[in-house]
């Protein structure tokens, strides 16, 4: 079963158009929210006036600032952000107030009668201007605008340079984006006296449960969570989002739900992408190998801190990139900046390091004179080397990685020199990228199976299904552990108040931790199935194994449905969990990072009109390392999707702010890839070891992708773009100033 | 956001210049304005009529002059603000008159900070909806002028 190519649970909901989104939720009496936002980027004495507002017929509640208690701040690491602003608003877009009305006319009639004073301040938007002297501040903590400085020591960094024959520095820039899935961010609350039920597109629900007990001041036990399947995710809904502000709204409603949906406006005010600038100084000796590497980090992290103290320091591990350099030291700044909250980003800051540390990569190797292929097969870490944070690597592919997304582009060897291009001005490239990624050091899953009377299976998981198959990943390792058909696996899940605990559905960790909690779960019930049937089979439990559905001894078997019937149960549950605990010292980054490695390439050929400026990616080929492989198609469209994903902010996507303001919150201004963006020949690649040990894939083929194509553009016509995405007036531009020196 | 544009009107340019201030007349021109009153000789507040897409916006604001340099040149802030659309604008201009031949030259630079829904239509649909209005007003200041 594990490797089978078996489709979606859901298949066929998906292509008949039944899945149960969220979108979708009717609950009886329920109401219809709204949220009044901020237009000021930053101002303080708020008053809100909400008289006229509540005469509107149909309108039952508003929410603002005087509603809330003191704990209404929440935040993963630092609460600095209220539930609705109060007193004073940070960015544009900020919740100010929130109605609860009978329709959706109703709210919005009222949302324009909310009178809103307050006085401007001024505001910064860069993240480097924002640690300037005399900048506008946000939060009094944090006076100087950083609100989290990660740090890595390793090696001596002055001894090191001296030794490097060249040291490059360069400045790689990434702008704010969208997650931009397809579905964006609903959620309807409900309370019944101090129990709170809430139903929610959400990557992590007891992260949910958690932040709201903290805010109601009630137990964990009196929040239930339910998630239905997600349309996408991408990292946007992996934290808490809008639930503080739903469950609040409904807490004044006597007991009727109210359900918010988000526009697409309010999507791109809710959480994005942290815009980046990132300095490498790398040290190179003239035999091709490197003495130190200096990262130096901002990450501009929005008017709260959300999640970023977390990804400050994930980003941090993540920008030294899979090659051996003996001295290695980051910093990585979180920044306040009064632009909206930024949040995980499939390959979550992985995306904008590799874009730094691949693109550096090419600069060396040309400048040396060196084949950059060669060049990064000759540093690339291999198993049993350390890492700066002094870990040891295990299972690592790098090479092969490299090796196969290079074979992909059918030439027969990566060092064959390329016609370059047919055409008046056409010219073609060739480029790679190689990415290493940690995890989540620290997380837990459990699981739990019923089995019943008749033979059939639930798996209780808290996994999220989001698009990526996480739930027929969970069913086919199901089947193969416990020996059951798929068909008797139903998978119930995710819902606090019956599935166990999952840390989250993020980070590519799925598969790897929840597939273990799974497997854990299967043992036991198989040493539970085995001593209830080895009277039974007149066979010692050593003697037994299972095999479809049944419990085998040598010469006979019986069901599992019928073990339980013949020791009078109905039912037997079992559970079980996998955790991991590492971390690194937050002075010196020295420890372990990661349980594992994630661990992807790419390369690209692609096509320059040196008179327009306009890319065409002719080919793409893309490998991940998986470990083994629970579904080869699934596992082919998840790195396909990463690559066509990646496209959108190699090439295109860009939040533009004027003073503050998005000017482009829309899917006609912000363009995101679409099926006529695909590479005419796209390839991806799942490479397995012979461990077996499972391993995720949501977002290994992803960072690459920008560097390979800003590479083979290099390749093609000798320009260098650094700051993303690449668009055909940047390259145009380079290409003019070239042509002028 | 910048938004700038010029266009010539075949009239002497102190005629230009007279009709400009002579504000129940010019509002007859700029498309859109429902109401204008002069509060006093450098503050103007009035009532614009804009349709951007699908949205109808309804601004109330006030036109503060800074600058006059007769015939040549006039310089000022304008603020308003949408309450149906949730949207405000706070803008400064500048705006001259060039003599040239056959006429006069009137060209105007925007600096507009637009808040809110209408701003959400992003920068290519505002300069669209700018552009147009432009036309608009010059046409009915040359039927005027001319």
């Amino acid at each position: 079963m594990i490797g089978e190519s078996v489709p979606m649970l859901d298949s066929v909901a998906r292509v008949m158009g039944t899945v149960d989104y969220m979108i979708n939720l009717r609950l009886p009496k329920m109401l219809f929210g709204k949220i009044v936002r901020s237009q000021a980027p930053h101002a303080k004495s708020l008053k809100v006036d909400v008289t006229n507002a509540m005469r509107i017929p149909g309108v039952v509640a508003i929410l603002t600032g005087e509603d809330l208690g003191a704990n209404a701040f929440y935040g993963v690491a630092i609460k600095d952000q209220g539930v609705v602003a109060v007193d004073r608003v940070r960015y544009v877009g900020e919740p100010i107030a929130a109605i609860a009305a009978e329709s959706l006319d109703a709210a919005e009639q009222a949302a324009v009668l909310i009178d809103i004073e307050y006085h401007e301040l001024p505001a910064v938007f860069d993240a480097q201007d924002a640690i300037q002297a005399g900048a506008p501040n946000l939060h009094e903590k944090f006076p100087n605008n950083i609100f989290k400085h990660a740090k890595l020591r390793h090696g001596d960094m002055d001894a090191a340079f001296a030794e490097a024959d060249e040291i490059f520095e360069d400045t790689f820039t990434s702008p704010v984006a969208q997650q931009a899935s397809l579905e964006p961010h609903v959620s309807a609350a409900q309370w019944d006296g101090e129990h709170l039920t809430i139903w929610t597109a959400s990557q992590a629900p007891f992260m949910v449960r958690k932040s709201l007990s903290e805010i109601f001041g009630i137990a964990p036990e009196a929040v239930r969570v339910i998630v239905p399947s997600l349309g996408g995710g991408y990292g946007g809904k992996g934290h808490i989002r809008i639930e503080p502000l739903v469950a609040a709204m409904a807490r004044k409603t006597n007991g009727r739900p109210v359900k918010f949906v988000l526009s697409r406006a309010e999507e791109f005010v809710t959480v994005t992408k942290h815009a980046a600038s990132i300095t490498l100084k790398t040290g190179v000796k003239r035999d091709g190998t490197f003495t130190a590497r200096q990262a130096t980090l901002y990450w501009n992290g929005g008017a709260y801190a959300d999640a970023s103290p977390m990804l400050v320091p994930a980003g941090m591990v993540r920008a030294v990139g899979p090659y051996r350099i003996p001295a290695v030291h980051v910093d990585s700044y979180g920044v306040y900046t009064n632009l909206p909250p930024a949040g995980a980003y499939r390959g979550a800051m992985s995306s904008q390091t590799t874009w730094a540390y691949e693109s550096q990569m090419d600069i060396i190797a040309r400048k040396m004179g060196w084949d950059p292929f060669e060049f990064r097969m000759k540093n690339l870490f291999v198993s049993g080397e350390h890492f700066a944070t002094g870990e040891e690597l295990h299972d690592v592919h790098f090479v092969e990685c490299l090796e196969v997304s290079a074979k992909g582009l059918g030439v027969p060897s990566p060092l064959t020199p390329l016609p370059k291009g047919e055409g008046q001005g056409m010219r073609v490239g060739r480029g790679y990228g190689v990415m290493m990624k940690s995890t989540v050091a620290t997380s837990k899953s459990q699981a739990r199976l019923k089995l019943k009377d008749d033979g059939t299976v639930t798996l209780y998981t808290s996994t999220v299904e989001m698009g990526q198959g996480g739930h027929t990943t969970m069913a086919q390792i199901t089947a193969e552990t416990l020996g059951v058909p798929l068909r008797a696996i139903k998978i119930i899940g995710p819902d606090t108040a019956i599935t166990p605990f999952d840390s989250t559905t993020s980070a590519s960790r799925s598969t790897s931790m929840m597939g273990n909690a799974v497997i854990a779960a299967c043992g036991t019930m198989k040493k539970k199935l085995f001593e209830l049937g080895s009277p039974l089979l007149e066979t010692p439990v050593d003697g037994l194994r299972t095999e479809n559905g049944f419990v085998v001894a040598d010469e006979i078997s019986i069901s599992f449905g019928d073990i339980l019937k013949r020791n009078d149960l109905n039912t037997v549950e079992e559970s079980g969990e996998y955790s991991t605990s590492f971390g690194i010292d937050p002075e010196t980054g020295q420890g372990v990072a990661t349980p594992h490695w994630h661990q992807g390439a790419g390369a690209a050929e692609v096509e320059v009109d040196t008179e327009t400026g306009r890319i065409t990616i002719l080919k793409y080929s893309a490998a991940a390392f998986a470990g083994r492989v629970v579904n080869p198609r699934m596992a082919q469209l998840q790195n396909d999707g990463n690559v066509i994903f990646g496209l959108g902010p190699t090439l295109m996507e860009e939040i533009v702010y004027d003073g503050g303001q998005p000017i482009n919150p829309n899917l006609a201004d912000y363009s995101i890839p679409s099926i006529r963006d695909i590479p005419a020949e796209l390839i991806s690649i799942c490479i397995e070891s012979g461990e077996g040990e499972m391993h995720g894939i949501g977002e290994m083929t992803l960072p690459p992708v920008a560097p390979a194509i800003a590479n083979a553009i290099e390749d093609a016509v000798g320009v260098r773009i650094k700051d993303l995405p690449i668009t055909a007036e940047k390259i145009l531009r380079a290409l003019r100033e070239k042509s002028q020196r | 956001m910048q938004i700038k544009d010029s266009f010539v009107i075949k009239a002497p340019q102190d005629n230009v210049w007279d009709f400009l201030f002579d504000i129940p007349k010019l509002s007859q021109c700029v498309p859109g304005i429902e109401s204008v009153e002069a509060v006093d000789d450098k503050t103007y507040r009035g009532k614009l009529v804009l349709k951007v897409g699908p949205i109808k916006s309804e601004f109330g604001g006030t036109v503060t002059l800074i600058e006059v340099e007769a015939p040549n040149r006039i310089a000022g802030t304008v603020e308003g603000d949408d309450k149906s659309s949730a949207s405000s604008v706070k803008a400064t201009f500048t705006g001259t008159l060039t003599p040239v031949e056959g006429g006069t030259e009137a060209a105007f630079e925007v600096e507009a900070n637009l808040r809110g829904r209408l701003a959400q239509f992003g920068g290519p649909v505002i300069t669209a909806t700018a552009k147009k209005l432009t036309a608009e007003f010059a046409k009915n200041l040359r039927a005027q002028l001319e």
